[in-house]
């Protein structure tokens, strides 16, 4: 499917692919480089903003032709340098995101599916994720799926008394 | 019944013709189709919130599965759920995490249950066993907890370590 990539609607995109904003600081070629620092091609930010506007009306796979050469044509130095800036644009921290969009409830469906060790290294992940987990009540959503399941965990709610914390908030929240 | 398509518009204008049996895996497009009665035959059916790319994989996975049993509510054994994934799924779920994400949204906003299990899932078996650090970094996340803080949570959390 040939279309262009003009990441409609996706800010999430990298900076690689998006056509360039008018600002060049944001341009493949100097992304991870100091802006203040001189450039020794006179005119470079002219031409180099110029190449991004013929690049952003490529479709997908000419763009995608066109970075191809344009690595092989670059030294494996610096090819290391744009590794450490393409890896993190490669990743998601998807409780984090969700969560900012308002989607906390699938945020809360992917640590749903964590056994207890996990869900206790979740906590200690960053705020974000901590918060999402107690405001998820996902510790009392564990224990009571234990609880539903094995007959010890059964047990020891019924004779403890322990079942009325547990599925009162869960009837009238659905 | 068989034969019948429908016409599925990504939002930056790519169109593409699907079988309606394929399509009614998504509950939005179901609803469109027999609530809001939008007739089979002629109109295209805009989906703003998906790009070609995503809209592409979603009716490839649609495709896949359009035999299937309706997904079964989720098991309380945690476990099997989180191993519960098709090989087929497994392979079409080896993206990168751009791509998972945006997969995610797109099963949400189509509603297809399926889909939305299977990513969620794919995600959760990233965390897994892993330790905060390690999650840190396979999702490039900054620890912004205060070292009071994280002491805090550490001790809430001591009656669990193995010692």
């Amino acid at each position: 499917m040939d279309t262009t990539v003009s990441n409609s609607g996706n800010e999430d995109h990298s900076p690689m692919l998006t056509s360039s904003s008018s600002s060049s600081s944001s341009c493949l070629v100097t992304y991870s480089s100091n802006p203040s620092q001189k450039f020794s091609t006179p005119n470079y930010e002219q031409t180099s903003e110029h190449f991004l506007e013929t690049f952003s009306t490529w479709d997908d796979r000419e763009q995608l032709v066109f970075v191809e050469n344009l690595l092989k044509h670059m030294h494996s130095h610096q090819h290391g340098q744009i590794n450490t800036f393409l890896l993190p644009m490669l990743q998601r921290d998807f409780v984090g995101q969700l969560a900012t969009r308002g989607l906390e409830h699938i945020a809360e469906k992917i640590l749903g599916y964590l056994d207890d060790r996990s869900l206790v290294s979740t906590e200690l992940v960053c705020r974000e994720w901590y918060h999402v987990i107690s405001a998820g009540m996902l510790w009392k959503k564990l224990i009571e799926g234990k609880v539903q399941s094995d007959t010890l965990w059964q047990g020891l709610a019924n004779r403890r008394g322990w079942t009325k914390y547990l599925f009162r908030q869960i009837l009238t929240s659905n | 019944m068989a034969g019948n398509k429908i016409k599925l518009q990504s939002n930056d204008g790519d169109t593409f013709d699907v079988d309606v049996e394929i399509a009614k895996q998504s509950a939005t497009i179901k609803t469109m189709l027999e609530d809001l009665g939008m007739s089979e035959e002629d109109d295209v059916i805009p989906l703003p919130n998906v790009n070609s790319a995503i809209l592409k994989k979603v009716i490839q996975w649609a495709t896949h599965h359009k035999d299937d049993p309706p997904p079964p509510e989720d098991d309380e054994n945690r476990e099997k759920n989180l191993s519960d994934i098709s090989s087929w799924d497994q392979d079409f779920l080896k993206v990168d995490q751009g791509t998972l994400f945006e997969l995610i949204l797109a099963a949400n906003y189509l509603d297809i249950k399926g889909l939305l299990d299977v990513t969620c899932k794919t995600v959760a078996n990233m965390i897994k066993g892993r330790t905060p650090e390690e999650i840190r970094r396979q999702f490039n996340i900054k620890n912004d907890f205060t070292p009071q803080e994280e002491e805090q949570i550490k001790k809430e959390n001591e009656w669990c370590e193995e010692k």
